[in-house]
């Protein structure tokens, strides 16, 4: 058995974003070194206290959460609440989690970590870019230090504007820093993401391993099926920041293209969008790896899986 | 016979567009007109008299418009498309024997939109500047113009220099923006349909078989132009017929499907300007819309196309 991948999840919990997180926490393939919270989805208090309440009922006590930016580098805040509810996390009821926050900042802990490590942590941001960002400006040296950024994000077209998906959108300066930074990116845009849609079939299978944490991404799926019917038009919820964890177990269920992308932050229409160079018309170097498709069986027996390694009495 | 002027920055795909309208007797090719873009506005002059005199067309007048975008600087030109001379090289250093008119290109447009009120036929196949310009000279041009047919945009589909932008756009974006949102009856090709209607490399045995120096040139121009072709996109064993389509749709408007809606361009992003946006789905701003063109019935096109062009 290969050893588990190194990663930091910088998040704004967020349906999906929890249901990347109770994957880190039970599949041997990755290890879980701390979450990290962002404005994004909802304002940071909320998508902390939002992530502190998935890692209590995954049992995940001893993960640091590391709250981070309350709001973008340059624009003003956006958040989501018709898409996520307005705590950020709407549909399940949880306990008031009686874990507390890290008492280090999120760009502090993420700077620690990749100093003190032996360039073998991958970050993986499932949200604005922004603490990502603050940490490449606060201390450039961990830019070679950081293994690869795996990234939610972006796409040929937009979830929040027509160019723009949301977590770029929300803070495209910060997002112009990172893709330009020279660090291996694997980008899981919209392309991706709108392809790992959990069917009601899919919950069925997932409802049928019937331990505590099934029933709670039942649920998480459920509310953000019904946001996405009533927004878009969906059948089936994307579990969007999921694919980055899935990606981190098990790279080989994706294809991708390596592609230059840049990030538009001055376009009136085109602010945050994925500039994606599908045909190569800019002879730049690609930067990018870009993930455009997925093995559907694969995908979603690996969810099966590692939800099931959660026990039936937690 | 349709009275049409043709708006040119020549260009191998010009020239082809060039000799298609000047054998076609749908329509009376008046004037060329021309300006920067594929090369510089001198080049296009000299090339577009240069094609013109090798099909016989002397009468035809030649009138220089634009050497630069409305707004912006320009420092480079597609001669890795159209070759040094902007003809792949055919050219061998000859030049034409006339010259182009005193009046420019925009004052020769409203010349002619004001002599033939609802008549005139523009085909713009290079940036929208010298369009721009007509319309800023004289307001009622809009109004008297019978309609335009530009080659240019990428409404559903990637850019060609960019990779949401399109050449003839990306040249001049406020020029493109202005025009669009002008009023002006706008046929719009783009690579939507253009990149749809190949000419594939086999065909140019064809012109080479008629043996005239015209058809020479053409086909010794195409294959310089199919090469590039071949770089951006390998194995794909032709070029496309650009601004030939935009003088097909003067001839016959059936050959393509066209929408009506709102475009707009993109002219402020560092990365996008020049990006074509169809304004669809969204709450009328009184923006005026112009026919985008979305389906080709490239076959039939490809074969009016070979049958006239030499």
């Amino acid at each position: 058995m290969t050893e588990a991948k190194k990663i930091i999840i910088d998040c704004d919990p967020g349906h999906d974003d929890a249901i990347a997180i109770l994957l880190a926490g039970a599949n041997p393939g990755v290890e879980l070194l701390g979450i990290t919270t962002v404005a994004g989805n909802a304002e940071v208090d909320k998508t902390t206290i939002n992530a502190l309440k998935v890692c209590e009922i995954a049992g995940l006590l001893d993960t640091p959460v590391a709250k981070g930016a309350p709001q973008p580098l340059v624009r003003k805040r956006e958040t989501a609440a018709d898409i996520h509810g307005d705590s950020g996390m709407d549909g399940p009821i949880l306990p008031t989690p009686t874990m507390t926050m890290s008492e280090e900042h999120a760009v502090d802990f993420i700077i620690r970590q990749l100093l003190a490590s032996d360039g073998d942590i991958t970050l993986v941001p499932t949200a604005p870019l922004t603490n990502i960002a603050m940490a490449m400006r606060k201390e450039p040296a961990i830019i070679p230090k950081i293994r690869e950024i795996v990234l939610m994000g972006g796409g040929t077209f937009g979830n929040w504007t027509p160019a723009a998906e949301f977590n770029i959108f929300v803070d495209a300066e910060a997002a112009k820093v990172v893709f330009e930074s020279g660090v291996p990116l694997t980008m899981f845009g919209l392309d991706l993401t709108h392809k790992a849609q959990a069917t009601p079939e899919i919950q069925e299978r997932i409802k049928q391993i019937g331990n505590p944490i099934s029933d709670f991404v039942v649920e998480l799926l459920q509310f953000f099926m019904h946001t996405y019917k009533e927004v878009f038009g969906f059948e089936g919820a994307p579990i969007h920041d999921a694919c980055c964890v899935v990606y981190c177990i098990d790279p080989s269920i994706f294809t991708y293209r390596d592609l230059r992308v840049d990030i538009e932050t001055k376009g009136e229409f085109s602010y945050g969008m994925t500039v994606v160079d599908m045909l190569g018309v800019t002879g730049k170097e690609p930067n990018v790896k870009v993930a455009l498709d997925l093995d559907q069986d694969k995908f979603w027996q690996l969810m099966v899986d590692t939800l099931s390694k959660y026990s039936k009495s937690n | 016979m349709k009275p049409m002027i043709l708006d040119v920055d020549t260009g191998i795909d010009d020239m082809m567009a060039i000799a298609y309208a000047t054998h076609s007797p749908e329509v009376k090719l008046i004037g060329v007109t021309t300006l920067f873009g594929n090369v510089t506005v001198e080049e296009a002059t000299r090339n577009s008299l240069y094609v013109l005199e090798l099909l016989g067309c002397e009468d035809v007048p030649v009138y220089a418009g634009a050497d630069k975008p409305l707004s912006r600087n320009k420092d480079a030109y597609a001669k890795h498309v159209h070759g040094d001379d902007g003809l792949g090289g055919a050219l061998l250093d000859a030049l034409p024997k006339g010259r182009a008119e005193s009046l420019t290109a925009p004052q020769f447009m409203v010349e002619q939109a004001r002599r033939m009120p609802g008549q005139l036929n523009i085909v713009s196949v290079g940036p929208m500047t010298n369009l721009a310009a007509a319309i800023r000279l004289d307001p009622e041009f809009v109004s008297l113009v019978g309609q335009v047919v530009i080659m240019g945009g990428a409404v559903t589909v990637p850019g060609n220099v960019t990779p949401h932008a399109e050449a003839n756009i990306h040249s001049d974006p406020e020029a493109a923006e202005f025009v669009f949102g002008s009023g002006l009856p706008i046929k719009l090709i783009g690579l939507d349909v253009t990149m749809k209607t190949l000419l594939p490399r086999t065909r140019l045995q064809e012109w080479r078989d008629k043996g005239t120096k015209m058809s020479h040139f053409l086909a010794d121009a195409t294959d310089f132009y199919i090469d590039a072709y071949e770089r951006f996109s390998p194995g794909i064993g032709g070029c496309a017929l650009h601004d030939p389509l935009a003088v097909g749709m003067v001839i016959d408007p059936t050959f393509c499907r066209t929408e009506s809606m709102p475009v707009k361009v993109d002219t402020e992003g560092e990365h996008t300007a020049g990006q074509t946006y169809a304004d669809r789905n969204v709450v009328p701003d009184g923006r005026p819309s112009i026919d985008v063109c979305l389906e080709v019935d490239a076959e039939r096109f490809l074969a009016h196309f070979m049958s006239r062009v030499v």
